[in-house]
C-alpha cells in the first residue's frame, strides 16, 4: 500500500483545520434564511449582469432624443431618461458595473490589506507597528473624504474611484487580519513549520492567511454593500463613473436635475443600489452570526 | 488617573497622527493633476508668469522643504488661499463651519432622542411586530444611498406636497438672523427674530431628517443589542427577584450599562456622519464644510481641499476623544487611563 493511501481513505482527518471549519461554515449558511436571501439577491444580480444583453430591451447608451424623458409606460417599463435612453435597459447593464465595484474593490483591499496585516501580526516588531501606524493614520480619515481626495487627485474615472474605495478599505482588512495573525502565529503548528526552517512568507501565505479566511469572509461581503454605496456616492458626485457610463450613481446625479417634473431618472437606479445593497448586508449580517465563536457549535 | 491627565495623553497620541494626516494630505495634493502655478495665474498667462509663480509658492523646492513649509505655514493657522475666490481657506472654512455644525448637531440630536427609546422598546418586546419593523428599517437604512434618500425626501415633501421648504438654510425674503455664532437657530433665539427662527428650523427638517436615518439605524440597534446583553445579567434578574418593578430595572439599572457600547459606537461610525453630512449638504445646496468640499474636489482648488481634509479629521479626532472621555463618566468601571 502506498503511503499516500491511508491520507486518501481518512481525508478529512487529514484536512487542515481551516478547511474543516471553512466547509462547517458553508453547512451552516445553507440552514440560514437570511443568509440564503442574501445569496438569492447577489445571485440575481450575477445572472442580470451576465445576461444583460438578453434581459434589456433597448440599448443602455443609444440615444433618442424624440422619446425623451418619457414616462414609464409599457414600452418604457421604467421611463427613459433626458437622452430618450431606456431606464430598464439601463438599470440592467449597471449591474455589470454594479459588480466589477464589487468585486475590483474587494480584490484590492482584501488582499492588500490581509497581506499587510498577517505580515505586522506575524513579524510583530519594528516592522509590524509601522505597518499599523500606517493603517491608523488612513482611519484618521472619514471614508468618504478620503475617497473623494483620492478620486480627484488621480482624476475623475470609475476605474481611480475604485482604487481610491479600495486603498481606504485596506486598513479594515489588516485590522482584522493582524489581530487574528497575532494569536495565529503562537498555534503549534506554526512553530513546527518554523522548527522546520520555513521561510517567512511561506508561513504567512500557508498557515496565517488561511486562519483568517472566516473573519475576512464576511468583512468582504459587507465590504462589498459599503463599496457599491461609495462608488455610487463619488459617481454622485461626479468623481466616478462619466456619462454615458450607466453607472446607478451617476444615473441618480444626472435625474436630479430633471427630479421636480421626472420623478423616475432619478428613484429607480437609486433603488437598484438599496435592493444590491440590502443583499450584500444581509448576507454580510447572517454570516457574521454563524462565523460569531460565542454562537457556534 | 484623572481626566486632565487622560485628556492631555490623548491630545499627545494625537499629534502624529495628525502629523501623518498633513503628509498625506500635502502628498496627494502633489500628485493632483495640472501645474497649481498654472491654476493659480490662469490658463492665458504666458508661461514666464507661471515660472515666477512657481518660484513665488516655492514650488522648484525638494518635496521635503516644501513639507517643512507647509508644515510652519499651518501652525500659523495659515492655511492658504483658495484657488477659486482667492480668498484666505482659514476665512472660507470659519464661515462655513457653523452651518454643518448646526446640521450635524440637529441630525445627532434627533438621532438619539428617537435611538435610545426606540432600542429599548426593541430589547423589551424582542421578537414582537415592533423588532421586526425596526429591524427591516435598520437594514433599510443602512443600505440607503444618503444621495438618493435626500432626494426622495426633497420630491415628496418638497415638490409633491409643498409641506416643507427645499434647498439652502432661510428662506431668500428672510435677512439671516444677527448674531455673531452664525448658527441661525441660536442667532435668532438671541436676538429675538421668530420670523428667521421659523425659517430656518423648517429648512432644518429636510436635511436633519436626510442625515440621521443612516446613523438612526446603527444606533437602533446597538441600543437593542447591549440593552439585551445587559437584560440577560445576574443583577437584573436579582433586581427583578428583588420585585422591583419593570420600569425600574430597564431605566435606573440596565440603560445606564447599555448604553456605553453604544457610545464606543456612535464615536466610531461619526465618520459616516461626516460622509453623510457631505453628501446631504450637496443635495441641499446647504453652504457648509461638505458642500464646499465637493465643490473644491471638482475644481481641483487643492489649498481649500487640504485645509478642509485637516479640518474634518480633526473633527473627526475630537468626536473620538469625546466619546472617550464620555465612556470614563458613563461607566464607573472604566478609568481614564
Amino acid at each position: 500500500m502506498c503511503p499516500g493511501a491511508a491520507a486518501r481513505n481518512y481525508g478529512l482527518r487529514e484536512m487542515s483545520p481551516w478547511m474543516k471549519d471553512f466547509l462547517f461554515t458553508i453547512r451552516l449558511v445553507y440552514r440560514n434564511t437570511l443568509a440564503m436571501a442574501g445569496i438569492a439577491i447577489i445571485t440575481c444580480l450575477v445572472l442580470v449582469a451576465v445576461f444583460a444583453p438578453l434581459l434589456a430591451p433597448y440599448s443602455p447608451i443609444d440615444i433618442s432624443l424624440d422619446e425623451r424623458l418619457s414616462p414609464p409606460s409599457a414600452s418604457h417599463i421604467l421611463g427613459t431618461d433626458e437622452m430618450g435612453r431606456d431606464i430598464l435597459s439601463r438599470v440592467i447593464y449597471g449591474a455589470r458595473i454594479s459588480i466589477r465595484i464589487a468585486v475590483t474593490v474587494v480584490t484590492i483591499g482584501g488582499a492588500v490589506g490581509s497581506i499587510l496585516g498577517a505580515t505586522a501580526g506575524y513579524l510583530r516588531g519594528r516592522m509590524g507597528s509601522i505597518i499599523m501606524r500606517v493603517m491608523d493614520m488612513i482611519l484618521a480619515f472619514p471614508a468618504l473624504v478620503l475617497c473623494m481626495v483620492l478620486a480627484a487627485a488621480l482624476g475623475p474615472s470609475l476605474n481611480n474611484a475604485l482604487l481610491a474605495i479600495a486603498f481606504v478599505q485596506i486598513p479594515k482588512y489588516a485590522r482584522l487580519v493582524h489581530s487574528q495573525a497575532l494569536s495565529l502565529r503562537e498555534k503549534q503548528y506554526v512553530l513546527a513549520a518554523r522548527s522546520m526552517a520555513a521561510s517567512t512568507p511561506w508561513i504567512i501565505w500557508h498557515h496565517i492567511l488561511p486562519g483568517c479566511l472566516s473573519p475576512v469572509l464576511v468583512l468582504a461581503t459587507m465590504g462589498m454593500g459599503e463599496a457599491i454605496l461609495l462608488a455610487a456616492s463619488l459617481s454622485f458626485i461626479g468623481l466616478g463613473a462619466q456619462p454615458p457610463e450607466p453607472e446607478w450613481g451617476a444615473m441618480v446625479a444626472m435625474g436630479r436635475q430633471y427630479l421636480m417634473d421626472h420623478w423616475w431618472l432619478a428613484t429607480f437606479p437609486g433603488l437598484a443600489i438599496l435592493v444590491v445593497a440590502v443583499g450584500f448586508n444581509i448576507l454580510g449580517d447572517a454570516l457574521r452570526d454563524i462565523l460569531d465563536p460565542r454562537l457556534r457549535r | 488617573m484623572n481626566m486632565l491627565t487622560f485628556v492631555s495623553r490623548r491630545l499627545v497620541a494625537m499629534v502624529p497622527v495628525l502629523l501623518g494626516v498633513t503628509i498625506l494630505t500635502f502628498l496627494l495634493s502633489h500628485v493632483i493633476p495640472g501645474d497649481p502655478a498654472r491654476l493659480l495665474v490662469g490658463q492665458k498667462a504666458s508661461d514666464e508668469v507661471v515660472k515666477r509663480m512657481r518660484e513665488e509658492l516655492g514650488l522648484n523646492d525638494p518635496l521635503h522643504i516644501q513639507y517643512w513649509n507647509y508644515l510652519k505655514q499651518l501652525l500659523r493657522g495659515d492655511l492658504g488661499m483658495s484657488i477659486r475666490n482667492r480668498r484666505p481657506v482659514v476665512q472660507d472654512l470659519a464661515e462655513r463651519f457653523p452651518a454643518s455644525f448646526e446640521l450635524t448637531f440637529v441630525s445627532l440630536l434627533i438621532c438619539v432622542i428617537i435611538a435610545i427609546p426606540l432600542g429599548i422598546l426593541t430589547a423589551v418586546r424582542r421578537n414582537h411586530v415592533v423588532d421586526h419593523v425596526a429591524r427591516v428599517l435598520a437594514l433599510l437604512g443602512v443600505s440607503t444611498p444618503v444621495f438618493w434618500w435626500g432626494l426622495l425626501l426633497l420630491l415628496i415633501f418638497y415638490f409633491r406636497l409643498g409641506w416643507l421648504p427645499g434647498p439652502g438654510r432661510i428662506d431668500l425674503a428672510v435677512p439671516p438672523p444677527a448674531g455673531h455664532t452664525g448658527l441661525y437657530i441660536l442667532d435668532s433665539l438671541l436676538s429675538r427674530d421668530w420670523r428667521a427662527l421659523g425659517s430656518s428650523l423648517r429648512h432644518l427638517v429636510l436635511p436633519a431628517f436626510c442625515l440621521c436615518y443612516v446613523y438612526l439605524a446603527v444606533m437602533t440597534r446597538m441600543v437593542r443589542s447591549s440593552m439585551l446583553e445587559v437584560l440577560n445579567l445576574d443583577y437584573i434578574r436579582t433586581a427583578r427577584a428583588n420585585g422591583l418593578p419593570e420600569r425600574a430595572v430597564i431605566f435606573r439599572h440596565a440603560l445606564g450599562n447599555a448604553l456605553v457600547p453604544t457610545v464606543t459606537i456612535v464615536g466610531l461610525s461619526f465618520g459616516e456622519l461626516i460622509g453623510g453630512a457631505i453628501l446631504t449638504e450637496t443635495i441641499f445646496a446647504w453652504p457648509g464644510l461638505g458642500s464646499y468640499m465637493v465643490d473644491s474636489v471638482l475644481f481641483l482648488d487643492f489649498p481649500a481641499i487640504m485645509g478642509c481634509t485637516i479640518l474634518v479629521c480633526l473633527i473627526y479626532m475630537a468626536a473620538n476623544l469625546i466619546v472617550d472621555i464620555a465612556y470614563g463618566f458613563l461607566d464607573p468601571q472604566v478609568r481614564w487611563g
